[in-house]
């Protein structure tokens, strides 16, 4: 029992040590950088949250999540709502927000998931719009169509970051356990699961409960980080960018999903400050079109991911430091491209 | 002492009567084989037992408990563990990984013991990784630990199936078809694997065989199934001089020759 | 009384148009059994190629009608080709092939955006202005009565065609068992080019027409491709008449909550209803259950 112990009092010590640098760091990122460089690395901080979120059901789980910006906006929505009109303190409306977003998630989940196929992206999607016209619809208490004003500030960059550090720690031991293990037996093959005793609806629906509370602590970050909310940020393009994180990075692969977030929050600022630079030449079109070009960039990321690496940028696996030098191997030597598929491949 | 016992069992799928009031035993220790023609009921039967189908009428009892209405889950917690005729792995999952995730009913530890990898974790862990070494030594699959399963070889993916249904320590297997797809050779290895895991893991085993010599020669009791029915009962030697049986067997061939 | 009529031949145009686009789906679910996501966008490119035909080729209402159906049943087609055939010539899981499909649609909305324009369009003046008197007992829009019409009319084209012609039977054993109709020498991926086809043309003819009705906007299909789908789930997915009977349903529940009810929740009520479907009777309305063979 003693060694186990051990194990358990080093992974503390994990979670503690990479916690404070993640903290110090950022705090002297905020002390010190240009707002523009701390809010932008905000935003990447709780996508990388929303995107854990989604891969953890739908990368891997297997089931496929079209409502997690709905998750968000019930978070979202719920702590900003505690601290205004109750004025409770922030720790515990960000709390509250988590688990009211976890608790919609197993009313929906609940039902849905005990159904084979893709029900559960069609009434995750319905999900959402009910969720929409939910908050559009109760003025007196969200603001409605008007948005939610007034929202206190409590997302800092080192609030955030923490954030994404313990949710990180909390879900690579999650699917390191056998629970982990169930869920992506389930994605595997849901059958063969149940035959070796694995209750998928169980599983099935903690993943989504969980998920969803994630997706509840980024709405809410989120929401503390613009002081302002409004049903249309939670739309469908919202759950989509986390799918798009999520499959940059690899479905099944949590530092891939952080990866993702940075790639996606990150390069439409790239093509939007190209836009400007190119604009200061007085190359107008150009500059309209880079603006406008990430929009087609952006869609055919999906189909060019799924077609020619489904596995994501790390072809599934963790990012570690042996891994970041092969694939810089792999950049110089121009080998990427190898999967782009042929007319040959079909059948 | 009867393991399983299962009486007037029944399905109806619509009007199709696909198993019409079948009554078995199956003894502790014992491997007991259950032969029919193509279509005959025999995976029905398994589906059955396993709760993948509710009966539409008869009892199916597992060491005194009745195992009608339960979910494939609990019925496989109980200890009633099945394969799959075409072989239903973890495809993307290495060897390990296969027989580690269907020992996870060892490791009893709660959620918040897995977000936090508390000292129970790490106990129960290493524990169901210990097993699951065994496990892939005893059946000769640790050369092959850190394959993915879909690339395996079919006969060594029969046997990792096996080897994960192991992994549950169940007390019942349940094999259908075991030796589909094996050439002769083989087929010889297989019985002789069948009877060693039997003697192994102190296992009562019964499977479905479409191949009459392996059922015949591993088996020592049998069951004969016959569009749905029970046809004939007893020890492969009773079987193989059943005057019904030949019968049944015979008009198959001759369908088989015509068509 | 008259009010009621009104609301009822209101909820049938709309619901044509559910169950137009919503045809496509359980057809492709059919055959492939994955939600085909870009379907929408079928419709929005059919809206487009008629609106650029009338207004910039100055083709003939009629003829830019044609075109835009048999031109969105081959983009379909390519479609399918492009994006869903390689994926499934892999084997690839049905994830991958929803994240597909729902970039395909991202990317004729975006392509619209980018290379056009994301401004809303109204339809040219190609139908009688006014209203037609029904009876004496309500009136309503020249379109919406075209839309019954071409409607009805598609969806007896499309009985004639799954239960008289080959390939529409060859349609139906496909999606009943895969590999039996590949044994039975069935040509699967003519078969499949056919049923997306199909699905193209019928959801492109609700497409040109609401573009009338409504605009023609880069987000058309967005909005109804999806309450579509829920239309042919809360039919029974798989089910040819249970998805008409969704489209239906929906078109009226929706016209009459918005005409009695408040109009507040109207875009709400098509997923209401699917997620209540899917709580008491999952195989859809007029659905058989789909199990997986063990």
């Amino acid at each position: 029992m003693d060694g186990f112990r051990v194990k358990f009092i080093r992974g503390l010590g994990v979670l503690g040590l990479s916690a404070s640098v993640a903290w110090v760091l950022a705090s002297a990122i905020r002390a010190r950088l240009p707002n523009y460089i701390t809010g932008l690395l905000t935003v990447v901080a709780i996508n990388s949250v929303t995107a854990l979120g989604w891969n953890l059901v739908s990368g891997f789980t297997g089931q496929f999540n079209l409502g997690h910006a709905g998750f968000m906006a019930a978070g979202g929505y719920t702590s900003a709502i505690l601290m205004i009109r109750l004025k409770w303190p922030f720790p515990v409306s960000f709390i509250c927000g988590a688990a009211f977003a976890g608790f919609l998630g197993f009313l929906v989940g609940f039902p849905s998931l005990r159904l084979v196929g893709d029900y559960l992206a069609i009434v995750t999607l319905g999900f959402q719009y009910i969720i929409l016209a939910v908050l559009n619809n109760t003025t007196p208490l969200t603001g409605g169509g008007l948005g939610l004003a007034g929202v206190p500030f409590r997302t800092h960059l080192p609030t955030a970051t923490l954030t994404v550090v313990v949710t990180l720690w909390l879900l690579s031991n999650l699917v390191r356990s056998k629970q982990g293990r169930c869920f992506v037996a389930v994605k595997e093959d849901e059958i063969a699961a149940q035959s070796v005793g694995i209750n998928t609806t169980y599983y099935k629906v903690l993943a989504f409960i969980i998920s969803s509370m994630l997706a509840g602590l980024a709405g809410s970050l989120l929401g503390h980080f613009m002081m302002y909310l409004h049903p249309d940020i939670f739309n469908y393009l919202k759950t989509i960018e986390s799918v798009s994180m999520v499959i940059l990075g690899g479905l099944g692969s949590l530092t891939g999903s952080i990866v993702g977030a940075l790639c996606i929050t990150l390069v439409p600022e790239v093509f939007r400050n190209l836009a400007t630079f190119v604009a200061g030449f007085g190359l107008m079109r150009a500059s309209d079109f880079l603006r406008r070009g990430w929009m087609v960039f952006y869609a055919l990321l999906f189909v060019v991911m799924m077609l020619a690496r489904p596995r994501g940028l790390m072809g599934g696996r963790e990012l570690t430091w042996e891994g970041v030098r092969s694939f810089a191997a792999r950049l110089v030597t121009l080998r990427g491209v190898r999967g782009w598929p042929s007319s040959k491949s079909e059948t | 002492m009867a393991v399983l016992e299962v009486r007037n069992l029944t399905i109806r799928f619509g009007g199709l009567v696909a198993v019409n009031n079948v009554t078995l035993h199956v003894d502790e220790g014992k491997i007991v084989g259950l032969i029919g023609p193509n279509g005959a009921g025999k995976t029905t039967i398994f589906n059955l037992v396993t709760g993948v189908y509710n009966p539409t009428r008869g009892e199916i009892h597992y060491r005194g408990r009745s195992l009608v209405g339960m979910k494939p889950h609990q019925v496989a917690s109980l200890g009633v563990v099945r394969t799959f005729q075409n072989i239903r792995l973890f495809k993307n999952l290495t060897v390990y990984e296969n027989v580690r995730t269907a020992a996870h009913m060892g490791a009893k530890y709660s959620l918040l013991d897995g977000l936090f990898h508390t000292p129970r974790y790490h106990m129960y862990e290493s524990e169901i990784s210990e097993w699951s070494e065994n496990l892939l030594r005893l059946l000769k699959l640790d050369a092959r630990r850190a394959d993915i399963a879909s690339s395996l070889p079919y006969g060594v993916q029969r046997r990792l199936e096996i080897a994960r249904a192991l992994a549950l320590r169940p007390s019942l297997l349940l094999l259908d078809e075991p030796a589909a797809g094996m050439n002769p050779q083989e087929c010889r290895e297989l019985i002789s694997f069948i009877r060693e895991i039997r003697d192994m893991f102190g296992l009562t085993i019964f499977l479905i065989e479409h191949h009459m010599d392996v059922a015949m020669s591993v088996s020592e009791r049998m069951y004969v199934l016959n569009f749905g029915e029970l046809l004939a009962e007893g020890t492969p030697s009773e079987i193989q001089n059943d005057r019904r049986v030949i019968e049944a067997y015979l008009g198959e061939e001759e369908r088989d020759a015509q068509g | 009384m008259n009010e009621f009529v009104q609301q009822v031949l209101n909820g049938l145009a709309i619901g044509s148009v559910y169950a137009l686009v919503a045809v496509g789906y359980t057809l492709v679910f059919g055959v492939l059994r994955f939600i085909n996501f870009a379907h929408g966008s079928v419709l929005t490119f059919a809206a487009y190629v008629s609106l650029f035909s009338v207004l910039v080729f100055k083709v003939p209402f009629p003829f830019a009608f044609g075109a835009s159906l048999v031109l969105s049943g081959l983009f379909s087609i390519m479609i399918e080709r492009q994006a869903y055939r390689p994926l499934r010539a892999r084997g690839a899981p049905n994830l991958n092939l929803l994240i597909t499909s729902i970039g395909v649609s991202l990317l004729v909305e975006n392509a619209i955006i980018v290379f056009y324009s994301a401004d809303f369009f109204v339809f040219p003046r190609v139908l009688p202005s006014g209203t037609v008197s029904l009876l004496g007992l309500a009136t309503a829009p020249p379109i919406d009565l075209l839309l019954t019409a071409v409607a009805v009319f598609l969806m007896s084209a499309l009985y004639m065609f799954v239960n008289f012609s080959k390939m529409g039977v060859a349609i139906q054993a496909l999606a009943h068992d895969r590999d039996a109709a590949a044994l039975m020498g069935i040509n699967i991926n003519l078969t499949i080019a056919y049923t997306f086809f199909i699905a193209g043309v019928m959801a492109s003819s609700a497409g040109v027409l609401i573009g009338i009705k409504f605009n023609v906007n880069p987000y058309l299909g967005g909005l109804f491709g999806v309450k579509s789908f829920a239309a042919a789930v809360v039919g029974g997915i798989g089910s040819i008449p249970g998805s008409y009977f969704g489209g239906y349903l929906i078109g009226l529940l929706e016209t009459m909550g918005a005409g009695y009810v408040s109009s507040n929740y109207k875009d709400a009520i098509a997923f209401v209803l699917l997620v209540l479907i899917l709580l008491f009777k999952p195989s859809g309305l007029l659905g058989r259950g789909i199990q997986e063979k063990v």
